[in-house]
């Protein structure tokens, strides 16, 4: 099945909502809610409220995170903005900075 | 995938907003708003796009509804739905798209006519 790429020249401004796994190597402005995974990789640069199942982060986001199922920092993820969701993963070497819940 | 990097807006995906870039974008999702591209972009036959289009070339087997603005080439294929107004040099309707709005071909025109 072919993902949603959001490939590093790309901008987009507005609100993505979708129903698939989001990958984003560019930069995204505004809001995103999926019902899947997204993942922001290395040089993605997201400034947008996200609600999503899972959310791994290796890029850049501000913002805040909702997620229902599970929220991972990869090491050289960078963060700001607070993180909601039952499960959350800070790897060594990811800086975060924003407020942690895990009682969903 | 086509030559270099080529993002993908997948058929589950809805964007509302502005989207802009450099690279080859495939759309078989949906996107209201406006598209700003120096490159390829593809509205494959799932894909729905209801926005200013102002791209380097554009091929569309699916629906479009907006006006487009392209520097190259704009290609309406078999199956594809397209309203709106285009400004291009270039300009392919299959059979069996469906067009409705009109076409300005920006060509220069010969000495004195």
């Amino acid at each position: 099945m072919a993902n949603t790429v959001i490939g590093a020249s790309i901008v987009i401004d507005g609100e993505i909502s979708g129903e698939e796994d989001l990958i984003v190597r560019g930069t995204v402005k505004g809001r995103i809610t999926l019902r899947e995974n997204l993942s922001v990789e290395q040089g993605g640069v997201v400034e947008a409220d996200i609600e999503t199942q899972n959310a791994t982060v290796s890029g850049q986001v501000t913002g805040n995170i909702m997620a229902s199922e599970r929220v991972e920092i990869s090491a050289g993820g960078k963060m700001v903005g607070d993180l909601k969701a039952p499960r959350i993963l800070i790897a060594d070497g990811a800086t975060f900075k924003g407020n942690v819940d895990m009682d969903v | 995938m086509t030559s270099g990097e080529s993002g993908v807006i997948g058929r589950g995906i809805t964007i509302r907003g502005n989207v802009s870039g450099t690279e080859p974008l495939i759309i078989e999702g949906a996107i209201e708003g406006a598209i700003s591209l120096e490159s390829h972009l593809t509205i494959e036959s799932s894909g729905k796009v209801a926005a200013e289009v102002e791209v380097e070339t554009l091929t569309v087997n699916g629906t479009l509804e907006g006006n487009i603005r392209a520097r190259q080439m704009v290609a309406i294929h078999a199956g594809a739905s397209v309203v709106g107004t285009i400004a291009v040099p270039r300009v392919v309707i299959d059979e069996g798209a469906v067009f409705k709005g009109s076409i300005e071909m920006d060509f220069e025109l010969p000495e004195g006519v």
